[in-house]
């Protein structure tokens, strides 16, 4: 029974991430390939500062967020200003960046061997430390991060992140300070990803450099396509479905050294058919790149 | 000063080793318009193709049994372009040409590839040579064979590459391609055959990549990812849309981070390449010989 529940657990880990990273792509148009990165600086921080620095819990959760949404802004700041492509490069160099760092700093990380033990987090004076208890905590984490998405991109400032999504030069037009609006975007979604690594490093107490690989955030990116990219519930899907298939393989009998290998060559054949099946996602919501790459009203086709 | 000459031949060798991979990079971008990803998947396949190859014939030493590695290896590669860009990329566009789409196209492939090279080759390294390799000793500084090997394969990649663009009627469309794919488009160029072009000979430059890296490192997983940061990083840095630049920029990062080995402990080597990488786009967006960027944003 616990073991579902740590599933569980990890699915709504997933959930903040995919729907952190669709909020920067899907709803704003920025690619990133750096999203596991963010994750791994919040569970790495939460893990130095209560391991190493002994600070209280709580105290290094909050510094963790701010540290993601800092890198975020800082690898995002100079790279929006150019076209997407930058972005992209920019941000795989901060994911390959943290990863190295992750296993060779090893008086900081620990290297290869991991990071624990990871006390409970304490909110408050209740020490969340059960199974169920860190499940709850989770899953409230992912539903109000979803909902804050949802409210945030039906809000003017959302709209604002369409219009640019899909019209960068009309939209500053229109008097938006775009580079302002996706850097904070940026760091929003990077906080959000923090987030989930700060869940993950006090949920599973030990943290190791390569669940913050550039495959991490490649899979991110792909389990938000599968979903529909520009949907909450899309993202939802995708995350639950990214965590439950490596457990229904190995209920099925494929021996553990296999699971991995084939979970992420199933996603990978997954997405490339689908893409071609139904280019709008599982849940759909818009095809990626369609609005800005079709001929304007008043423009020859 | 012995120090300074020894770490700027270290750095020759990892800069010459990205270099014809950065070109293919290059290549492929300035033709086709996106990035790329699966360009690491081509390069840990390189590795493990080298690794293959001295399986069957004769272990890794300079001499002619590099050359039949490197044929293999670089044939081997090639096709792996040429399926790629007929069997995902070319059909692909038909549904969504856009560069976002053909972009998570490439991280499906990247994905792919991952998953099949942990299956078929283990997640543990393989060795590619038996022995250590003659190091020529001069006044002092220790010049290894394999560095003057992976120059020279070098240069001829780069030499291939120039004659390829410059000299030939299938260059000449190619860099029509690259400066305005809307020109080449009107005046009737056949993009398709271009693309699949820029695809084959774009790989193909990743097998002296490939080659060099194996003889030095052996092969392991996870080998094409940060290559792949280099050679894109060189990419921008040289200037996207221009291919020599690329290969300019790729030498002159490898020697760059050797050379802050002096000052810095190794594990800031990849922060060094992001700095280089951070310097440029906002100093020098267009890089070291690109053209100004006609998107820039306000």
């Amino acid at each position: 029974m616990d073991y579902i529940l740590s599933v569980l657990t990890t699915a709504a880990i997933y959930v903040i991430l995919a729907v952190t990273a669709n909020l920067i792509f899907g709803y704003t148009g920025m690619f990133s390939v750096a999203h596991a990165g963010f994750y791994g600086i919040g569970a790495y921080t939460v893990g130095i500062l209560t391991v190493k620095s002994g600070l209280s819990t709580l105290l290094s959760a909050v510094v963790a967020l701010l540290i993601a949404g800092l890198a975020g802004a800082v690898v995002a700041g100079p790279s929006l200003r150019l076209r997407g492509d930058y972005l992209v490069v920019t941000s795989f160099g901060l994911q390959v960046l943290v990863t190295s760092l992750l296993f060779n700093w090893q008086a900081l990380t620990n290297g290869p061997s991991g990071l624990g033990v990871i006390p409970a987090i304490n909110l408050f004076g209740l020490r969340v430390e059960s199974v169920p208890g860190t499940l709850a905590l989770a899953v409230v984490c992912a539903v109000l991060t979803c909902a804050g998405v949802a409210v945030l991109v039906r809000s003017p400032f959302g709209r604002v992140l369409r219009a640019l999504r899909d019209d960068e030069v009309m939209t500053a037009a229109l008097g938006k300070r775009i580079t302002r609006f996706k850097v904070q975007v940026f760091a929003l979604g990077a906080m959000g990803a923090g987030l989930a690594g700060v869940l993950y490093a006090f949920t599973t107490q030990y943290i190791a450099p390569d669940g913050f690989t550039i495959a991490q955030s490649i899979d991110i990116v792909i389990l938000v396509v599968i979903g529909g990219i520009a949907s909450v519930w899309g993202s939802v899907a995708g995350a639950v479905l990214y965590t439950v298939l490596p457990e229904l393989l190995s209920a099925i009998g494929i021996p553990n050294s296999l699971v991995g290998d084939l979970n992420e060559l199933l996603f990978g054949l997954v997405v490339i058919v689908l893409l071609f099946v139904r280019p709008a996602g599982v849940v759909t919501a818009r095809v990626i790149g369609a609005e800005r790459d079709r001929p304007r009203a008043g423009e020859p086709a | 000063m012995k120090l300074v000459l020894q770490l700027a031949v270290n750095g020759l060798f990892t800069g010459f080793a990205v270099l014809p991979m950065a070109m293919g990079f290059a290549l492929i971008h300035g033709t086709q318009r996106f990035i790329h990803f699966a360009h690491a998947s081509t390069a840990q396949l390189a590795v493990y193709l080298c690794y293959l190859a001295t399986l069957v014939g004769v272990p890794a030493t300079l001499g002619w049994p590099l050359f039949a590695q490197l044929a293999v290896t670089t044939a081997g590669v090639g096709v792996f372009g040429l399926v790629m860009q007929c069997a995902v990329y070319e059909p692909f566009r038909r549904v969504n040409g856009t560069a976002e789409g053909m972009m998570i196209v490439s991280f499906g492939i990247f994905t792919v590839g991952e998953a099949v090279f942990a299956l078929a080759f283990g997640r543990d390294g393989l060795p590619v040579r038996e022995s250590a390799l003659r190091t020529f000793d001069v006044g002092g500084i220790a010049i290894p064979a394999l560095t003057l090997a992976t120059v020279a394969l070098a240069g001829c990649a780069c030499l291939l590459a120039w004659v390829l663009l410059y000299r030939t009627r299938a260059g000449l469309m190619l860099r029509a391609v690259a400066t305005n794919p809307d020109l080449a488009e009107t005046i009737g160029l056949r993009q398709r055959r271009l693309r699949i072009l820029s695809m084959v000979v774009g790989s193909a430059l990743v097998g002296p990549t490939g080659v060099a890296i194996a003889y030095q490192q052996g092969a392991a997983p996870g080998m094409g990812e940060p290559l792949l940061l280099l050679a894109a990083v060189a990419a921008i840095v040289g200037g996207l849309g221009s291919v020599l630049g690329a290969a300019v920029a790729a030498a002159m990062i490898g020697v760059v981070q050797n050379l802050a080995l002096l000052r810095l402990d190794p594990r800031w080597q990849t922060a060094l390449a992001f700095a280089v990488l951070f310097a440029f786009l906002v100093c020098r967006p267009r890089g070291l010989f690109g053209e100004r960027q006609r998107e820039v944003q306000v």
